[in-house]
């Protein structure tokens, strides 16, 4: 019996040693590398759309802070802060401003309008890159 | 001198996607054959051939090097085609097919396939290999066309060792009467 199946096998080894296996389609292995560049891009992009929301969300929230600290030393006994002193609280933090120049007048209205600026500047060029990205992928 | 797929997987995983190529290469055939054992139709092997390399790109990482690469590649394009085929079964052949084929091979049948010509071997394989159904066709890839052992084949097809090896039994017996039947033909 054990000599039997040794035959079986042996012939079975002589035939199938010279049948090759069915070959994959031309371009096959180019396909698949692209596909996977493809892919890889994909990622990437996605990983910085990502990064950029984290960034949008970072300056929003910043925003949020700043104008919370205008509203604080701006306007006074607000319906928001009531019980707040504010021209005290605003006096303090000018005060606290020692690299004022003696000539410059730091009033609440320039702090503001110059925080509103930078603000602005920094929103408008994030967007701008974010949305100029986008454009560049889609294209 | 020919690299260990082990140094190309690390190097793949170290960022040279080239590496990968190369895997490829070596790879692709066997892959698609066993996907098309599985799933029958070419155009449908190759997306799904294709999807492998994509599914063996991405889980690399995973890749713990313990067994052997084409092993492991090759269990993840067998999964994937039945994936593919969930609903339909793999046809191997059946056990009561075991008693019609309870012949033996003799000596002298072992003397005239190895007489043979390399042209006469191959049609008389390819013969053989037709008649089958596609489940004994991939164990028959697997153990003689790239000489993945019963443990190796248990491992990609998800079978028990003794299972795999009932299965191989069968083939043989199978294939005994094509042989016997075909060299028959040959002297007539």
């Amino acid at each position: 019996m054990e000599t039997e199946n040794n035959n079986t096998d042996k012939i079975l080894r002589t035939l199938f040693s010279d049948v090759k296996t069915e070959s994959a389609p031309n371009g096959f292995a180019e396909r698949i590398m692209q596909q996977i560049a493809a892919t890889n891009k994909q990622k990437t992009l996605i990983q910085e759309k990502d990064s950029s929301w984290w960034g949008i969300l970072l300056i929003a929230v910043s925003s949020l802070a700043i104008v919370f600290a205008m509203l604080y030393f701006l306007f006074p006994d607000s319906i928001v802060f009531p019980e707040i002193n504010w021209a005290e609280n605003f006096n303090a933090f000018a005060n606290s401003l020692k690299i004022t120049p003696p000539s410059f007048l730091l009033s609440p209205l320039t702090i503001a309008i110059g925080t509103a600026s930078i603000l602005f500047f920094i929103l408008e060029r994030t967007l701008h890159y974010h949305f100029r990205s986008r454009k560049e992928q889609l294209i | 001198m020919v690299k260990d797929d082990n140094d190309y997987v690390s190097q793949v995983l170290a960022g040279n996607q080239q590496a990968f190529t190369i895997l490829v290469e070596r790879y692709k055939d066997m892959v698609y054959t066993i996907v098309k054992r599985v799933v029958g139709q070419s155009e449908e092997a190759e997306d799904v051939a294709q999807e492998v390399f994509i599914k063996v790109y991405h889980a690399l990482s995973r890749f713990r090097m313990e067994s052997k690469f084409s092993t492991w590649i090759y269990r993840i394009a067998y999964n994937t085609a039945i994936s593919q085929i969930r609903g339909r079964k793999m046809e191997f052949s059946e056990s009561f097919e075991e008693e019609r084929f309870s012949s033996s091979l003799s000596d002298d049948i072992c003397d005239d396939v190895s007489g043979m010509s390399h042209e006469e071997r191959l049609i008389l394989a390819q013969q053989l290999i037709e008649q089958l159904p596609e489940g004994d066709k991939l164990l028959i890839n697997l153990f003689y066309m790239d000489s993945q052992s019963i443990q190796q084949i248990a491992e990609i097809t998800d079978l028990s060792v003794s299972n795999v090896k009932v299965r191989l039994h069968r083939v043989r017996k199978r294939l005994q009467t094509e042989i016997q039947q075909q060299l028959q033909l040959m002297e007539v």
